[in-house]
């Protein structure tokens, strides 16, 4: 027990003396710092995230190839697009498409009938909303000359367009318009985690075999000291690191928490339900001893630090697979049939679980078969790894072959 | 003390390594465990340090069943390497706790053992910015730093210069007269005659040869002799005329004459005819084998 003691200290403390770790934590503080104060500093004003991904064209010429009003057309579509300019011209569509082209216009709007229009740019933006604006006023337009023909006045005609929809939703189990961010965010956490401190402490073990310390390491410890010892310690760190970057940017949060009331996601992100709080923590250290053992495990059989990163690719791609699988389901059904298989596979379960106790719905007994074939699963991969380890670091050469490998671990069992 | 072991047998899946290994060691005494690569060596070594078990077959300690809780082992194995990223200091202080000291003890040790090497002023920096040569000497500290009962060196003297290989034979004696166990194993059959009076051979997982030294070197037909005189070329001309039948092989090289006798019991007989020669001769002597000839005629069957 002192020796494992020794060995984790060792460990968490060559972390902690990292440069690399404490510059990238710092780093990481920092720019929530920046995040979480700037409307303090920006006098007050939020980051509007909800404007975020809208874009017009700013420059717009405007024609018509049959008698329309494009003065009424503009009024409509400028009360909307504050920002641009919008031109009414008289050019043919090969004199529209050079000035387009020429730059001086971003966009050429030709309305053919009251119902149809087309449009020249140069490029088309991902974000670019003009063409919707241009569509809902030509509506508007029409509908409101069709009901002035029905000989409606134009106060109703206003009234009945401009009714606006009053909504209320009232949600039972999980709000996914809230619960999408902080569940986003808490799956990237720990993706980045698992991967980066897997290679932690993937690369630990092989550089102690490389530069052949595990020659000495191997007869003053053993080996099952040495592997867990490499692995807590390295948890350890990475959940100082993750305690210290969440506790300041709730921290942050808190001081400048009047400024974000109206922003509904940051909003959303830090006032998470407590619950989820416990299930964070359970799921994230599972997730993190399961991969980090299968990582340790393969690691030592590298020789030479070349060697790891072929050999812990598969670890690395199950680890985007379970991503892969848990970003895409949140976007669209979060319990649907993949997702509730993935749920109960210990290695793409803590995230599908999590994500489905975070955002669909799934019952208490289900979670708790989950954990327990995951807790179970994480004990028989430390098992398994320890073996690994054992053999892995007394051999040196070309890693060996699965078959192998499953030959040396019947061999060692036995004896 | 005395650590013996005995009857070690071990393979690796079909490959079997150690067939029946026996040798024991005695405090204060150092010995030479010689052996060709992959003879066995570090398999021997690495069970006695229990990184894995023998198949069969026992390590004893004063006829025990050794526990290397109990018992301290040193060792310095012929692949060194420690973390080339840390500091030495701390590094040292590592391997002193895992051996079982408390941290301050360890931290003594290792400035102790870094004052005797000439090592101090490097205490602080990282190891990968020291020559190969003080990289080793921090090595052996590691090695010694728990005042180890067993102390087990592996090639020590392998990329020392002059200077510090002296530093590190005194340092080989202070420990056989502290009366530590030295298991040292080398190819530098210098070194090897220098600080052992027992050695063991081993050879395809067997050893072939152990004991005295001396008693080896006797063990071997006496059949060669070495006259040296002031008239070599007279009394090797005699001789070769006179007990040209006794001789199976002969050279001169200057004042020196190597005869291989057909028998050693001829021996008598070569110095009676050069009595009657009555030559002037400065020495007469058996040529005993080196401990590299009893190396190469213990082991050559070794692929």
């Amino acid at each position: 027990m002192k020796q494992f003691k020794t060995i984790f200290l060792f460990e968490f403390i060559g972390y902690l003396k990292n440069k690399v770790f404490v510059g990238l934590t710092l780093l990481i503080i920092l720019s929530m710092g920046i995040l979480l104060f700037s409307p303090r500093m920006n006098g007050g004003k939020s980051i509007d995230m909800n404007s975020i991904g809208v874009s017009y064209a700013e420059k717009i010429a405007l024609t018509a190839r049959k008698d329309y009003d494009l003065e009424k057309l503009r009024s409509i579509i400028s009360e909307e697009m504050t920002g641009s300019q919008i031109d009414i011209v008289e050019l043919d569509d090969a004199e529209l498409k050079a000035k387009v082209d020429s730059g001086e216009y971003d966009m050429g709007v030709v309305i053919t009938s009251p119902l149809s229009y087309e449009y020249v740019v140069k490029t088309a933006g991902l974000t670019d909303m003009t063409s919707v604006v241009i569509e809902d006023a030509l509506l508007h337009l029409f509908q409101a000359s069709e009901l002035k023909n029905e000989g409606l006045s134009d106060e109703r005609i206003e009234q009945i367009l401009g009714s606006p929809v009053s909504t209320h939703t009232d949600v039972i189990a999980n709000d996914q318009n809230q619960s999408f961010f902080y569940t986003y965010i808490l799956m990237f956490l720990l993706y980045f985690s698992v991967i980066m401190y897997g290679q932690f402490v993937a690369q630990g073990v092989a550089t102690e075999k490389s530069s052949r310390a595990m020659e000495l390491l191997i007869t003053s410890a053993k080996p099952l000291n040495l592997m867990f010892g490499k692995i807590l310690g390295a948890g350890a760190a990475g959940f100082s690191q993750l305690i210290l970057i969440l506790g300041s940017a709730v921290s942050f949060y808190r001081i400048n928490s009047e400024f974000w009331q109206d922003n509904a996601i940051i909003r959303s992100v830090f006032e998470m339900p407590a619950r989820l709080i416990f299930f964070t923590i359970l799921f994230f250290t599972l997730g993190f001893f399961i991969y980090a053992f299968m990582y340790g495990a393969l690691a030592s059989l590298a020789s030479r630090l070349e060697d790891v990163g072929a050999l812990t690719m598969p670890v690395s791609f199950l680890m985007i697979i379970s991503f892969m699988i848990t970003i895409f389901s949140m976007i669209s059904d979060v319990d649907n049939p993949l997702m509730k298989v993935a749920s109960f596979i210990p290695f793409t379960s803590p995230m599908a679980m999590f994500t489905r106790i975070a955002m669909g719905n799934v019952s208490t007994p289900q979670i708790i078969i989950s954990v327990v074939i995951l807790i179970a699963s994480t004990a028989f991969i430390g098992y398994l790894a320890a073996m690994i380890y054992k053999i892995g670091v007394l051999m040196y050469g070309k890693p060996p072959k699965l078959n192998e490998l499953t030959r040396a671990l019947r061999n060692n069992k036995v004896k | 003390m005395k650590l013996s072991v005995a009857d070690l047998y071990k393979s690796f899946g079909e490959k079997s390594v150690l067939k029946g290994v026996s040798f024991s060691a005695d405090s204060g005494k150092a010995l030479g465990l010689l052996g060709r690569n992959g003879a066995g060596k570090t398999t021997t070594i690495r069970i006695i340090m229990r990184v894995f078990s023998a198949d069969s077959g026992q390590v004893l300690l004063d006829g025990v069943p050794f526990d290397p809780a109990k018992v301290k082992i040193g060792y310095l194995p012929e692949e060194r390497g420690l973390y080339p990223k840390k500091p030495i200091m701390t590094q040292l202080i590592y391997f002193g706790e895992l051996a079982g000291l408390r941290k301050d003890e360890a931290r003594k040790n290792a400035q102790d053992l870094l004052f005797k090497l000439k090592m101090t002023e490097f205490a602080d920096k990282k190891l990968e910015t020291l020559s190969k040569g003080n990289q080793q000497k921090i090595q052996l500290v590691a090695t010694l730093i728990a005042n180890p009962d067993i102390v087990i060196l592996d090639e020590p003297f392998s990329g020392l210069d002059p200077v510090n290989a002296l530093l590190l034979e005194d340092l080989i004696k202070e420990l056989i007269n502290d009366g530590k166990i030295v298991l040292f194993s080398s190819h530098q059959m210098n070194y090897i005659e220098e600080f052992c009076d027992r050695i063991a051979i081993l050879n395809e997982g067997k050893i072939v040869v152990q004991g005295n030294i001396r008693d080896i070197k006797r063990s071997f037909e006496r059949n060669k002799i070495e006259i040296v005189s002031q008239n070599a070329k007279e009394i090797y001309d005699y001789i070769k005329t006179v007990d040209a039948d006794k001789l199976n092989d002969s050279e001169i090289d200057g004042d020196t004459i190597n005869l291989i006798l057909e028998s050693a019991d001829d021996k008598e007989e070569i110095y009676n005819s050069l009595h009657s020669f009555s030559a002037d001769i400065d020495s007469f002597r058996v040529k005993e084998p080196t401990l590299g000839e009893i190396f190469v005629r213990y082991t050559e069957s070794a692929v």
